[in-house]
C-alpha cells in the first residue's frame, strides 16, 4: 500500500466520523431548547408577528429534516451561511479568526512540547530519585490546573502588578490599525513586512497566552515522555550503546529520545483537542480574537449558524491534525508498512 | 499493601482528597461563618484573623466559601463520572461482545465524540439545556462516556478469546451470562483505573463551566464561580478573591490525579532499570 | 545533574530573551491626530435596519446623521440635517426644511430625495433583529421640493420627533451603495463627520474625518476603536495609556480606584439607563398587589448600590430616571415593617412563608448580576416571611421564558430607545405587556384589571398632546400609579455605562443624557 492509499484509507474513516459529529451538533443545537429569534429580539417589544417574521427569515419554521439536509449540504460546501448575530458570512468570520487561534495553539503546542519533553526526559533519567518525584508531581499539577485561573494569575502578576506584558489583544491598537496583515498570523506577517518593532509587539502580546496554554498541556506530554523514555532506556540497543562507551548524553539523545519520540508525537497530536478546549478559556481571559471566543459569543446569543460553523470548523481542524499525526506516525514507525 | 516509599503518589493523593472531601462534608462545623451571609467585617478586607482568606465585596468570609465551595464540584464530578462509568462501560461491553455492525457504529460514534474537545461539547450542551446542577452533570457525563467505552471494549476484545470464556460458551451458557458472568468482571480492573483521572478532569470541566457562567445560581458557593467573581477585582488588586478558589481546585484535582497515577503505577509497575 | 541541562538552559534563555524584549515593545502613544477608544461593547450587525444595540448604533452615529438631534448635554430637540420643521395642525404630518450644502461622505449630494430613499429602504427592509419598529408609525415620506420633505404619520404621536433624533439608527439618513446582504461590510455612506475605513470584527474599527463635512470640522483626524474582551482589560488599557479613552463598561471597583488616580481623568456622564424587577401579574402569588408591594418595601437599594457597585450605581425610586423631565420619587424607601404587614395581610407569616423564585440572567447585564440577585434575595428574606430561590437562564432562553409567562419575578434592564418618559412606562404597561413579561393585559385580579385600564387611558392621553406641562403632569401620575401597583419595581440607576476614563491630554469630551459618545468634539493636546 502506498502512502497515498494509506492517506485515502484514513480519509475514508474520517468522513463517517465527521458526519456523526455534524449530526450531534445539529441535535444539540436544534432539538434542545433555546430560541434564536427571541434571543435576537431580546427583551424589547416582541410581538408574535415579529417573532413569526424572524423565524421565517431564518428558515427555522421549515421541517427539521429539510433543515438537516440543508445543514449537511452547506457543511460539505464549507458554506456555513450568514451569521444571525453579525450578518456576515460565517465562513468569512471563521477564516478571519482562525489564524489567531492557530497562532496561539501553535506556539502553545511548541512551548508545551519543549517543557514536556525536557521535563519528561529529565525525570526518566533521574528515575525514582527525588528529582523524578518532583517532576512527576509538577506534571500532575500542571494538568490539574484550571487554565483560566493560570491565565488570570499571569495577568494579575505580569500585566497588572509588574506591567511586563499587555493585558490582552494581539497588537498595539494603533499599530494594528495601520498594519495590513497577509496571513493574519502576526508573528509571520510582521516579519514578512520587515517590521521588527511590530514583530516584537506581536511576540510581546503572545507570550502570556501561549505560556498559559503550554503549561497546561505540558503535563501530559511530560508524563508520556517519561514513561516512553523509561521503556526505551531498558532496551538492548541503549545498553549496547552504553557498552560501546558513548557519552551518556549522546546515548540519551541519539538512541533513547529518538526512539521514544514516536509515542510522544502521537500524544502531541492528540492533545490538539485538549488544546482547542484550552484555547476557549485562554482566548476568553486574554481578549484573544480567535475562533473559540467567537464560538462562546455565538453560544450566548444562540447564533445557530455561527455555532454550527465554528463547531464544524473545529471538527474539521482536529480531524485534519489527527490525520497528519497518523501519517507522521506511519512515517516514523518502521513497523507500519505502506 | 501500601508502602510509603513506593506508593507516595497514591498515599498523598488519598490524603489530600480525604482532607478536602471531609472538610467539605463537615463544612458546617469547619467553616467559621455562613458562606452566603455578610459578616461584620468590612467588604474586601484582606486576609487576616478571623477572616483567614479575607472577605469579598458582599462582606462574606472567603475561607468559609472555600470550604463550602467544594460541594458542587465534588458532587458534579463524582456523579457525572459514575454515570459515564456505568453508561460507557455497559456500551463498551456490549459493543465488544456483539461485534459486527453494532460495534462498528458504536465505536465510530464514540470516536467522534472522543475526538472533539470535551469542554466545548459540554459548554454547548449546558448552554442549550440551561444552567443548573442536573444539566451540568448530564453534559459532563455525556462527554466522558467514550473514555470508558474505549477501555471496556478493548478489554472485552482481549478477554473474550481466553480459554475460560470459550469453555463457558461451549458449556452452553447464554450470551448474556457469558458476557456478564465471565467477561465483564475481568475487564473491571482496567476500567477502574480511569475514574480518578476522570474525576480530576471533571472537576476542571465543572470549574470551567461555572467560570463561564453556566453553573449554579448565586449565592451558592462554588470555586469556579468565585474565580469569575474575583476576575472583576483583578485590576483593583484584591488578589485573595481569585487566588484561593484556584488553589482549592488545583489541590483537589491534583489529589485525584495523584491517586490515578499511583494506581497506574501499582497496576503496571515499571521495570526497574538495571543499576 | 549533567545530562538534561541543555534543554533547561535553552528554555531559560528563551524566557529571559522574551522578558528582555518586553520593555522595548512597550506601547507607543498614539500620534496627536489619532484617538484610540477602548470598549468592551460589541458590534453586532452593521446594518441600520437589522441592529439594535448600543455600539452598533454608535458606529452609525459617527458616520451618519438624522433630521433632528438632542442639543448635546440636554434633552432639547434641535435640527441636524433639518434646519427647521413644522407640525401640521392635526399632528399627523411633519414638514422638514433641509440644510443646504450637505454631502454624503462619498461626495454625492444630499437632498429631500435622499431622505425619502433612506427611510423607505429602511422601513421596507426591516430586519428581524432591528429597531425599525421605533419609526414604523411613518405612513409615507413625500418629497415636496429639493430641500423640503414631508413625513406623514399613521397615528398622532407626541414622541415622534424623539424617535427621529440622531442616535436612533433607523431614523438616520443613509445612501445605500450595495445590496442588503453586504451591509455588514459597510456598504452604505452617511453625511457624518467621519467615514468608516476599517472594520475587523471583534478587533477594531477605524474612522477617518470626512473633509467635505458640512458642520464644524472634527477635532481629530483618525479614530481607532479597539474592542477588548472584558472590563479588567479595559481598565488596564486605560490606565497604561494603550487607549486614550475608555468607555463602556468598567468594573465598579476599577472606577473607584481610578477616580483616585493622578494618571487619568474619570468623567461621569448623565445616565438614563435603569434596572428593575418585573412581576408577571398573572402568576401566583404576584397576582396579589400586596405581595408585589411587600417586595418593593423590602428591597434594600442602598445595600445594592454600596456593596455590589461600590457606590457607582445609585438607588432608583422611579422607572423614569432622575434627570429626565417628569421624574418623581414615587417608590417608597425601605421599610421592613410595612413589608411584613403587607405579607401578613396577604396571609403569610414566619410559619407559613412566601416561597418565590427570582430569575436573573448571568452574562447579559455584566458580572455584577449574581451579586445583585444575592442581595435582593437576602433583603426579601429579612422580612422573615419569605424564602427566595434564585434561578438563572442564559439570555437567549431567558427572553423566551419571560415572554412565555414562565417567570413570576425577574430582573430586567432598560436603555431608552428614545428619550421620553413614555418609553419608560408604555412598553411594559400598554405597548408590549406580554413581550416584556408583565402580562398586564391578561390580568386576572380585579385590581390589576383596573390598573391596566388606568394606564391605557393615562398613557394614550399623554401621547396625544404635545403640551410639555400637561404631559409632565400625566407622567407624574403614571409613576405614582406604578408605585402603587408595583408591577415594575425600579432598583438602581445604571450609571456604570456613563463613565469615561481618559488620558490627561484628552479634551473636549461631552457626555449627554442620551449617553452617546460624540467623538468629533474630542481632541488630544
Amino acid at each position: 500500500m502506498g502512502v497515498g492509499r494509506y492517506i485515502l484509507a484514513r480519509l475514508a474513516l474520517t468522513v463517517p466520523m465527521l458526519l456523526i459529529l455534524l449530526s450531534l451538533v445539529f441535535i444539540i443545537l436544534r432539538i434542545l431548547p433555546g430560541d434564536p429569534c427571541l434571543a435576537l429580539l431580546g427583551g424589547r417589544n416582541v410581538t408574535p408577528e415579529r417573532l413569526a417574521e424572524c423565524r421565517e427569515l431564518l428558515g427555522l419554521n421549515r421541517p427539521l429534516v429539510v433543515q438537516y439536509m440543508d445543514y449537511l449540504g452547506s457543511a460539505v460546501r464549507l458554506d456555513f451561511g450568514t451569521s444571525i448575530r453579525t450578518g456576515m458570512p460565517v465562513t468569512e468570520e471563521l477564516w478571519l479568526r482562525f489564524p489567531a487561534t492557530f497562532e496561539l495553539a501553535l506556539y502553545g503546542m511548541l512551548g508545551a512540547t519543549a517543557l514536556g519533553v525536557a521535563s519528561g526526559v529529565y525525570a526518566s533519567v533521574r528515575h525514582d530519585r527525588r528529582a523524578d518525584h518532583i517532576v512527576r508531581v509538577v506534571n500532575i499539577a500542571s494538568f490539574s490546573m484550571p487554565i483560566f485561573w493560570i491565565g488570570l494569575m499571569f495577568l494579575m502578576l505580569f500585566a497588572v502588578r509588574w506591567r511586563l506584558f499587555p493585558a490582552g489583544g494581539r497588537l498595539d491598537p494603533v499599530a494594528a490599525a495601520l498594519f495590513t496583515p497577509i496571513t493574519n498570523i502576526y508573528t509571520i506577517d510582521t516579519l514578512l513586512r520587515g517590521d521588527l518593532r511590530l514583530f516584537l509587539s506581536a511576540v510581546h502580546h503572545l507570550v502570556l497566552p501561549a505560556l498559559t496554554l503550554a503549561i497546561v498541556v505540558s503535563g501530559f506530554i511530560g508524563r508520556m515522555t517519561r514513561s516512553s523514555m523509561l521503556d526505551v532506556l531498558d532496551r538492548e540497543y541503549v545498553t549496547v550503546a552504553r557498552a560501546k562507551g558513548l557519552r551518556e548524553r549522546t546515548v540519551i539523545r541519539r538512541h533513547a529520545l529518538a526512539n521514544a519520540l514516536i509515542p510522544i508525537v502521537t500524544v502531541v497530536g492528540l492533545q490538539f483537542a485538549l488544546l482547542m478546549a484550552g484555547a476557549i478559556l485562554t482566548e476568553t481571559v486574554y481578549s484573544w480574537p480567535g475562533i473559540a471566543r467567537y464560538l462562546l459569543e455565538s453560544i450566548s446569543s444562540r447564533d445557530f449558524t455561527a455555532i454550527q460553523g465554528a463547531v464544524i470548523f473545529i471538527a474539521f481542524f482536529i480531524s485534519a491534525v489527527n490525520l497528519l499525526v497518523d501519517v507522521f506516525y506511519a512515517r516514523l514507525d518502521p513497523r507500519i508498512r505502506f | 499493601m501500601l508502602r510509603l516509599g513506593r506508593d507516595y503518589l497514591l498515599i498523598s493523593g488519598m490524603l489530600i482528597v480525604g482532607v478536602v472531601v471531609t472538610a467539605t462534608i463537615l463544612a458546617p462545623f469547619v467553616a467559621p461563618f455562613d458562606p452566603t451571609a455578610p459578616t461584620p467585617a468590612e467588604r474586601l478586607q484582606p486576609p487576616g484573623p478571623p477572616y483567614y482568606m479575607g472577605t469579598d465585596q458582599l462582606q462574606r468570609d472567603v475561607f468559609s466559601r472555600m470550604i463550602y465551595g467544594g460541594r458542587i464540584p465534588i458532587l458534579v464530578a463524582v456523579l457525572s463520572c459514575a454515570i459515564s462509568l456505568v453508561g460507557g462501560t455497559l456500551l463498551g461491553w456490549i459493543a465488544g461482545f456483539a461485534g459486527g455492525r453494532l460495534d462498528r457504529v458504536l465505536s465510530l460514534v464514540m470516536d467522534a465524540i472522543y475526538s472533539f474537545p470535551a469542554l466545548i461539547l459540554a459548554i454547548a450542551i449546558v448552554a442549550m439545556l440551561g444552567p443548573g446542577l442536573a444539566n451540568m452533570i448530564a453534559a459532563i457525563a455525556f462527554v466522558y462516556i467514550p473514555t470508558y467505552f474505549r477501555v471496556a471494549r478493548g478489554q472485552v476484545l482481549a478477554v473474550r478469546v481466553q480459554e475460560f470464556v470459550e469453555a463457558s460458551r461451549a458449556l452452553g451458557a447464554s450470551r448474556a451470562r457469558t458476557l456478564f458472568r465471565h467477561i465483564a468482571p475481568n475487564t473491571l480492573p482496567a476500567v477502574m483505573t480511569v475514574p480518578s483521572f476522570n474525576i480530576a478532569d471533571a472537576i476542571l470541566t465543572e470549574a470551567a463551566l461555572s467560570f463561564l457562567g453556566f453553573g449554579l445560581p448565586p449565592p451558592t458557593p462554588d470555586w469556579g464561580f468565585d474565580i469569575q467573581n474575583g476576575q472583576k477585582f483583578l485590576q483593583a488588586g484584591f488578589w485573595w478573591l481569585i487566588t484561593f478558589p484556584g488553589l482549592m481546585i488545583i489541590l483537589l484535582s491534583v489529589g485525584f490525579g495523584m491517586i490515578g497515577e499511583g494506581t497506574n503505577d501499582r497496576l503496571n509497575p515499571r521495570r526497574r532499570r538495571a543499576a | 545533574m549533567g545530562r538534561s541541562r541543555p534543554a533547561v538552559w535553552v528554555l531559560l534563555a528563551a524566557a529571559l530573551l522574551l522578558l528582555a524584549g518586553a520593555p522595548t515593545a512597550a506601547p507607543a502613544a498614539a500620534p496627536a491626530d489619532t484617538l484610540v477608544i477602548g470598549t468592551t461593547d460589541k458590534i453586532t450587525e452593521l446594518s441600520p435596519e437589522n441592529s439594535y444595540d448600543y455600539w452598533t448604533w454608535h458606529v452609525f452615529g459617527q458616520v451618519s446623521e438624522a433630521l433632528v438631534q438632542f442639543r448635546p448635554g440636554t434633552t432639547e430637540i434641535v435640527g441636524q440635517l433639518a434646519a427647521s420643521w413644522q407640525v401640521a395642525a392635526d399632528g399627523l404630518s411633519y414638514t422638514f426644511r433641509l440644510r443646504s450644502g450637505v454631502t454624503f461622505t462619498d461626495g454625492s449630494p444630499f437632498d429631500a430625495s435622499s431622505v425619502k430613499a433612506s427611510l423607505d429602504t429602511v422601513l421596507r427592509r426591516k430586519g428581524p433583529e432591528g429597531g425599525v419598529g421605533l419609526i414604523e408609525n411613518i405612513k409615507s415620506v413625500e418629497v415636496v421640493d429639493a430641500r423640503t420633505v414631508r413625513i406623514n404619520l399613521k397615528a398622532i404621536d407626541a414622541t415622534f420627533l424623539a424617535r427621529m433624533t440622531w442616535g436612533v439608527a433607523p431614523a438616520h439618513i443613509y445612501k445605500f451603495t450595495g445590496p442588503a446582504s453586504e451591509y455588514a461590510k459597510g456598504r452604505f455612506v452617511g453625511t457624518g463627520p467621519y467615514r468608516l475605513t476599517q472594520y475587523v470584527p471583534d478587533q477594531r474599527t477605524v474612522y477617518e474625518a470626512y473633509a467635505g463635512y458640512w458642520g464644524p470640522k472634527p477635532k481629530t483626524r483618525r479614530i481607532i476603536t479597539t474592542f477588548l474582551g472584558d472590563a479588567s482589560a479595559l481598565a488596564a488599557s486605560a490606565e497604561s495609556g494603550q487607549v486614550d479613552l475608555g468607555f463602556r463598561t468598567f468594573n465598579p471597583e476599577d472606577l473607584r480606584r481610578l477616580q483616585q488616580s493622578a494618571r487619568v481623568t474619570v468623567l461621569r456622564g448623565p445616565s438614563l439607563s435603569v434596572r428593575y424587577i418585573v412581576f408577571n401579574v398573572t402568576a401566583k402569588p404576584f397576582d396579589d398587589v400586596r405581595v408585589r408591594r411587600a417586595v418593593a418595601f423590602a428591597l434594600d437599594r442602598d445595600r445594592i448600590a454600596q456593596n455590589v457597585f461600590g457606590g457607582i450605581n445609585t438607588a432608583l425610586y422611579s422607572m423614569v430616571p432622575p434627570g429626565l423631565w417628569s421624574y418623581v420619587d414615587a417608590f417608597p424607601k425601605r421599610n421592613l415593617e410595612q413589608a411584613r404587614s403587607l405579607l401578613r395581610e396577604a396571609g403569610y407569616s414566619a410559619g407559613r412563608k412566601l416561597n418565590v423564585v427570582l430569575w436573573l440572567t448571568p452574562v447579559r447585564y455584566g458580572n455584577t448580576e449574581p451579586d445583585a440577585g444575592a442581595v435582593v434575595k437576602r433583603a426579601i428574606e429579612e422580612t422573615g416571611f419569605a424564602t427566595v430561590t434564585i434561578r438563572t437562564q442564559e439570555w437567549a432562553t431567558y427572553t423566551k421564558s419571560f415572554a412565555a409567562g414562565e417567570f413570576g419575578m425577574f430582573f430586567l434592564g432598560w436603555f431608552p430607545d428614545f428619550i421620553d418618559p413614555d418609553n419608560y412606562l408604555a412598553p411594559w404597561l400598554t405597548e408590549a405587556p406580554e413581550g416584556l413579561g408583565t402580562f398586564l393585559n391578561k390580568a386576572t385580579a380585579a385590581r390589576d384589571k383596573q390598573y391596566y385600564t388606568q394606564f391605557q387611558q393615562l398613557l394614550a392621553q399623554a401621547k396625544a398632546t404635545t403640551d410639555r406641562a400637561a404631559r409632565t403632569r400625566l407622567y407624574e401620575q403614571g409613576q405614582r400609579l406604578l408605585a402603587e401597583s408595583a408591577i415594575l419595581v425600579p432598583m438602581w440607576s445604571n450609571n456604570l455605562q456613563a463613565f469615561a476614563i481618559f488620558q490627561k491630554n484628552v479634551k473636549g469630551l461631552v457626555l449627554s443624557p442620551d449617553m452617546a459618545l460624540r467623538t468629533w468634539t474630542i481632541f488630544k493636546e
